[in-house]
């Protein structure tokens, strides 16, 4: 009997790993596979609307995975993300209606937010020498805190005319400038994953932290450095979320870090660190936004949506350690 | 010889996976109650057919008796009510747990629902005492030594009412004391009666230990000597298959300036007021049983550990070193002994990490020049002949020796001046060594 079920599990492993290469390849056609299913189970899934409003959302979030998959790469985690978002868009719209400054200023304002707020999380961590994942878990709380103090726990809006929001809210063509804006940041950030020292010693020390050490990279620096980036990511959202909704709500940002994790795992980044691949957290992103938007479309409450995410998430694990148990 | 009963019998036993043939028409028997060690270089096979005996896995074809019996376990559980016991190389004990605890791990004995704890207390000491270990059943395994631990996986094995035990490099781990202390025991479990297999690549010790010696290369046996009617070197030259007259032969040339010297080094309470020197093209050897602060010297003259008193001078200057960065800065290099947790980055393939060491010399502005990365990467696996299909491949899938290589072609590329090397050929066969030996050797007369 169980050699029966083993060697259909065999025939099924074999069959997957001749066809799913890599983790982008697998998210990839799940993608389309996905969208051929939604275009036919819904007619509002494939229209320029949807779409329009798709991508636009898709904008947000995928910066802030970007800056996920750097910090998981690298070992660790953030859960302060929303947290640090609305932050940064709160700054960022109190500095254009209470001191009057223009969109374009306030921008800069959100971005060092931002990073001071992914600093700290660096700075506290290696300090005390705890986890980031205990440290942005108490800082969530912070952060959030300081936002309801700045907003008086109230929306910002009625923002006043500026280009920005043209930004937000215009397409060149079919596709959004905010989506636009995102493909380019993906692009950079693909490139620097790539290229630089910086991210070869982050996946050294998401790898093995103790032999990174002993290769002279400098754990500390890395780790500060790493958060810094991730808090600039949330800036940076911030900022598309402002021009986006021409406003600032004292709730935004709750459950972003979930999606922005599910969408680094989902696209091939392993939670234990070592190794990454940015345009993987894009179709990762892609595949949950594009999921969580069919279900809705179709009619399913909202609390399916988080339920599909979950499962991606477990067959994207499965998928992976799938491939990574091919003996080369 | 009179006397002798087969109590294990392996027929013409094949094993592959994929296309390797791990174990290709072995046939061979074990006599009750001797110590049979099997040897062989990485990749020979030992350890594959080991675990096939220990019902791992099955063989892919071929026959195994036990007293003339069949015998074709399903899993290891079966193979152990059937009296054959594997220890492995890496324990798998339980350190938040009590030895006996440890002892009845999966096979605890119950009175009704509840665990019969103080059967389970009595049944391990008389299991200790029967086994002339001075071992507290009440112990934490954590606290214990490593070679207290494998004396409670041996133990474990015995609760089974084991006929054969089969050790996988037991001694790899251990120092010269606990050997003894280990080789005592097998010398006791011989005494009333049970076999023992026993893998290991240290063959002074195997010819110490075991009465018969089976040398398996490339999946095939090649045979089986009494321990007393052959010599280490032809087992050598059996496993390698070829003619091996040194184990190691080294070309000395004359000492001359002062690269390091170290003066009263005192490192917390590990090493006490320690001075030599060290000088340009020598291998200097250092030796100790462990826990004699070997290690700890090497991570004080890299930057790891903290120095509380003392000096330390390079080519004639004094240096503070303060952490690896530093020590890399003055051309020190230090190859931990631990490379699979210390060294190397196991899910990167061959190129990424024999490169890493060097990232900042071969990037501007912080962008890595890829080209040159690729190039360095080569050099290096051609320079100490690395067996790997590509520079991509995980160093996860090389062996033990060409791990050893990988790592050890990162720090050569940082062309250092003093080169630290700590246990480098640890759990790796007899031809890895010689190439390792060799690259030491020309590596020390390059510099």
């Amino acid at each position: 009997m169980t050699t029966d079920v083993r060697l259909a599990t065999n025939q099924t492993v074999r069959i997957i790993r001749r066809v799913l290469v890599t983790q982008e390849i697998a998210v990839l056609l799940g993608l389309i596979v996905v969208v051929i299913i939604f275009t036919f189970a819904t007619p509002n899934f494939l229209t320029p609307f949807n779409l329009f409003q798709l991508t636009r959302q898709m904008a947000l979030f995928v910066v802030i995975a970007i800056g996920m998959t750097f910090v998981i790469s690298s070992g660790e985690i953030d859960i302060s993300v929303g947290a640090i978002y609305n932050l940064s868009a709160t700054v960022m719209a109190l500095m254009i209606a209470d001191s009057n400054l223009s969109p374009w200023t306030a921008a800069l304002g959100a971005l060092g937010v931002g990073m001071l707020a992914g600093a700290l999380n660096g700075l506290i961590s290696v300090s005390l020498g705890l986890p980031t994942l205990i440290v942005t878990l108490g800082t969530v709380s912070l952060y959030r805190g300081i936002t309801i103090m700045l907003s008086g726990g109230l929306s910002i809006g009625n923002l006043p005319d500026s280009n920005m929001y043209l930004i937000g809210s215009q397409r060149l063509g079919p596709i959004p400038y905010l989506a636009i804006i995102a493909l380019i940041i993906v692009a950079i950030a693909d490139w620097l994953f790539r290229n630089t020292v910086l991210t070869r010693q982050l996946l050294a020390i998401g790898s093995n932290r103790q032999a990174a050490e002993r290769t002279g990279v400098r754990v500390k620096t890395r780790k500060i450095q790493v958060m810094a980036l991730m808090g600039f990511m949330c800036g940076i959202a911030a900022v598309m979320g402002i021009a986006y909704l021409r406003s600032a709500s004292p709730q935004s940002g709750a459950g972003y870090e979930l999606t922005a994790i599910a969408a680094t795992v989902v696209g091939g980044t392993p939670l234990t660190g070592g190794t990454g691949t940015v345009w993987g957290t894009l179709l990762g992103m892609a595949l949950i936004i594009v999921i969580q938007n069919g279900l809705l479309l179709i009619g399913l409450p909202t609390s399916w949506q988080i339920a599909s995410t979950g499962v991606m998430i477990l067959i994207a694990v499965a998928i992976q350690q799938l491939i990574r148990r091919r003996a080369t | 010889m009179t006397g002798q009963t087969i109590i294990l019998e392996v027929k013409d036993i094949r094993k592959y996976f994929g296309g390797v043939k791990a174990v290709d028409g072995v046939s061979f028997s074990i006599v009750k109650g001797e110590v049979h060690a099997i040897v062989g270089e990485n990749g020979a096979g030992k350890s594959t057919l080991m675990n096939v005996l220990a019902g791992i896995y099955p063989p892919d074809s071929g026959k195994v008796y036990i007293q003339g019996k069949a015998y074709s376990p399903d899993s290891p559980r079966d193979a152990r009510l059937e009296g054959i016991n594997i220890v492995f190389q890496e324990l798998a004990l339980f350190p938040a747990l009590q030895v006996d605890a440890n002892l009845f791990a999966g096979k605890e004995i119950q009175r009704g629902y509840r665990l019969d704890l103080s059967g389970m207390r009595d049944q391990a000491q008389s299991t200790l005492v029967q086994m002339n270990v001075d071992l507290n059943p009440a112990e934490y395994v954590g606290d214990l030594s490593i070679g207290q631990q494998q004396w409670v996986e041996i133990a474990r094995a015995m609760t089974d009412q084991s006929k054969v035990l089969i050790l996988d490099e037991p001694n790899s781990a251990l120092n010269q004391y606990e050997t003894e202390e280990l080789f005592k025991l097998i010398q006791h479990l011989k005494f009333q009666g049970i076999t023992v297999i026993y893998i290991s690549h240290r063959l002074e010790e195997v010819f110490q230990i075991a009465d018969r010696i089976t040398v398996m290369r490339d999946g095939q046996y090649i045979g089986t000597w009494n321990a007393n009617e052959t010599t280490i070197s032809e087992i050598v030259a059996a496993m390698v298959g070829r003619q091996v007259n040194e184990l190691f032969t080294r070309t000395h040339i004359p000492p001359s300036k002062l690269v390091l010297e170290v003066k009263d080094l005192t490192v917390n309470d590990r090493i006490k007021s320690v001075s030599f020197p060290i000088h340009e093209g020598e291998v200097v050897g250092v030796a100790g049983l462990a826990g004699s602060g070997i290690t700890e010297l090497f991570e004080a003259l890299f930057g790891v550990q903290k120095v509380s008193s003392g000096e330390i001078f390079l080519s004639g200057r004094k240096q503070e070193i303060n952490s690896p960065l530093e020590a890399m800065n003055q051309q020190v290099a230090m190859v931990p002994a631990d490379r699979r947790g210390l060294g190397l980055m196991l899910n990167w393939s061959v190129a990424k990490n024999n490169t890493l060491a060097v990232l900042r010399r071969l990037s501007r502005f912080g962008i890595l020049n890829h080209k040159q990365l690729k190039k360095l990467a080569q050099d290096n696996v051609d320079q100490l002949r690395i067996v790997t299909e590509s520079l991509d491949k995980l160093v996860l899938f090389l062996s033990g020796g060409n791990q050893q290589k990988v790592l050890l072609s990162r720090w050569l590329a940082t062309d250092p001046r003093l080169l630290i090397l700590d246990d480098p050929t640890r759990g790796i066969d007899v031809g890895a060594k010689h190439e390792i030996y060799e690259i030491i050797d020309k590596s020390a007369n390059e510099e």
